[in-house]
């Protein structure tokens, strides 16, 4: 990403940033991933299992979406 | 997205945000990233509820200028800027304030005067009627107060130094001793700095610790290695100095008055133990004694060297900036782009800064001029958020719910113009009321001048700036002295560096 030196190249904040939301689109924020110790659990590890990869996935597809959202800061 | 925006034309977006309607957007979060603040009471509530919003995101790159703790386990690797543990912040504050306090007005006015007079009489002298405040007033007041109040001093080339046989720039053997808890990687060879080296060391500090976080950028490697080599040389220099003024005051010797010499004059006192009122005092300040062996701790050589680094470090670009956005809101002000309020026109600043010391309308020529600087920086002010990591899920700021983990920017810059606290936001108002409060003045505050909860350029709250009555002395001796040099002229914009983070030159002209 090249350094911040060019103006914005829409007229508006909240217009750039719906522009960049409809050109990458987020999906909601991944569930936390599942505890082990979650009574649901008990005796059902097949569960837990298929509970952790769903929000293992979900936490990659949001991480992409956000790095192709240009996520990064500066102080 | 919101980097940028801020980078290339903050007071837009931050105007923008404040513009909508409080129900709708009380505070800006978007799907990802940082939110940010914008509304002056979720501003306040940010930086006093240092429970669920820390500094956390300075803590790393100003702990490289600490003791190592591999090598010394038990070292302490804070800077009272970076932490908000009760138990590593308020011993050290209260320390600090103390060396560095409200009753060291007249010396710093003073210091102050006399380096703006010698800018304004070389340039009166330079015959070209003109003057480039970024590469004097505004860079060499804040170095003056580094030198001489902080008490890391600078020397011409060749000039003698305080050190014993050198003189500036000489280099120095790093000291074994503090080789045994500090680590180089870098440098070999300490310097004694010349008034460019210590700025540049200090501007590169600066920028590594409060401007270098993403690793996309391009140049975040070079800044990165930049921070540390000037981190180790001013620790190697600060360290310099300890020992020589210790074994001054040790020998019973004269030594000047600074920071650094108060620290190391309560180290030793405290070690003596004469000074029994510095551990009362504290003890008041802070409602319980420190725990037996904490106050010599936070005293040690090595603490001392940190916590004059990390002052000095915020002491020089920061002002610079500020100085630099208080003459170009001043020329706004002089070319029309404000409404005027209550006569706080460009020529009444000019009238006032012309008042001599000894005139009956001296001491309010200053505390107006101080206003006019403090409302100038207000509609153009240097930087625009303060950052915060959010450490509890909260719903505080907006009765928004904020993830922990979620990078805060604190939007002082809106703040300062919202207009359900401000009357009359994008107005220049020399005499607006400061509304003034004192923040724990009932305990470790207790000795600090009260707080303004409309000018918000020194922050708000528990990390107030240390150095804040330098910076506005600084800030008002610089504006008297460039209106002392006659009627002025905008001669450039404002010019920034590539990165839009510290200005290169504003060019204003003087007949």
């Amino acid at each position: 990403m090249p350094p911040p030196t060019q103006p914005p190249s829409a007229q508006t904040f909240l217009g750039d940033i719906a522009a960049a939301e409809q050109a990458a689109p987020v999906p909601p924020p991944p569930p936390p991933p599942p505890s082990s110790d979650d009574p649901k659990y008990a005796g059902n590890p097949a569960l837990f299992e298929q509970d952790k990869q769903a929000a293992e996935q979900a936490t990659a597809a949001f991480v992409t979406a956000a790095k192709a959202r240009g996520a990064g800061w500066r102080g | 997205m919101i980097s940028k925006w801020l980078a290339t034309s903050p007071l837009m977006m931050l105007q923008e945000l404040l513009d909508q309607p409080k129900d709708k957007m009380p505070i800006f979060k978007p799907a990802i990233g940082p939110v940010v603040v914008m509304r002056h009471a979720d501003v306040i509530k940010c930086l006093e509820r240092t429970d669920l919003f820390t500094v956390d995101p300075y803590a790393a790159q100003m702990a490289i200028a600490t003791d190592d703790k591999t090598r010394c386990p038990h070292a302490l690797s804070h800077f009272l800027l970076g932490t908000d543990r009760d138990d590593l912040y308020r011993l050290d504050d209260v320390i600090l304030r103390r060396a560095v306090s409200r009753r060291d007005e007249e010396t710093l006015s003073a210091l102050a005067r006399r380096e703006a007079e010698q800018w304004t009489e070389a340039t009166r002298r330079a015959a070209t009627g003109e003057i480039d405040i970024v590469t004097t007033l505004a860079k060499f007041l804040p170095l003056r107060i580094v030198a001489d109040y902080l008490g890391v001093p600078y020397y011409r080339d060749g000039e003698p130094s305080v050190l014993p046989g050198l003189c500036g720039g000489d280099r120095f053997a790093l000291d074994p001793d503090l080789q045994q808890v500090f680590t180089f990687t870098k440098i070999q060879e300490g310097i004694v700095p010349r008034a460019d080296d210590l700025f540049n060391w200090v501007k590169d500090a600066f920028r590594n610790i409060f401007n270098n976080f993403n690793p996309a950028l391009p140049q975040f490697a070079e800044f990165r290695a930049r921070g540390l080599t000037a981190t180790e040389y001013l620790s190697a220099y600060i360290h310099a100095l300890i020992k020589h003024y210790k074994e001054r005051l040790q020998r019973g010797e004269e030594v000047p008055d600074t920071m650094l010499t108060r620290l190391i004059r309560m180290q030793l006192e405290l070690a003596a133990g004469t000074d029994t009122a510095l551990e009362q005092d504290l003890a008041t300040l802070l409602g319980a004694p420190p725990p037996p062996g904490e106050l010599a701790r936070r005293l040690s050589d090595s603490m001392i060297r940190s916590n004059v680094f990390g002052t000095a470090v915020g002491a020089v670009v920061n002002p610079q900036e500020a100085t630099a956005r208080i003459v170009d809101s001043m020329l706004r002000l002089k070319e029309g782009q404000y409404e005027i309020l209550k006569g706080s026109t460009f020529e009444e600043a000019h009238r006032l800064a012309r008042i001599e010391q000894g005139d009956p309308d001296y001491a309010h020529s200053l505390q107006i001029l101080r206003k006019y600087a403090l409302e100038a920086l207000r509609l153009q002010p240097q930087g625009e958020v303060l950052l915060r990591m959010c450490v509890q899920d909260n719903s505080e700021l907006g009765g928004t719910l904020i993830r922990k983990g979620t990078m805060v920017f604190a939007a002082y810059a809106a703040a300062m113009r919202d207009p359900e606290v401000l009357p009359h936001p994008l107005a220049f108002d020399a005499y607006r009321d400061e509304r003034p409060v004192a923040y724990l003045g009932e305990r470790e505050r207790a000795n600090e001048a009260p707080q303004s909860q409309n000018y918000l350029q020194h922050g708000y709250g528990r990390h107030k700036c240390l150095g804040r009555y330098a910076s506005e002395i600084t800030m008002r001796e610089s504006l008297r002295a460039l209106l002392r040099l006659g009627q002025l002229a905008r001669r450039s914009e404002l010019k920034m560096d590539e990165q839009i983070l510290y200005p290169e030159s504003l060019r204003v002209g003087f007949t």
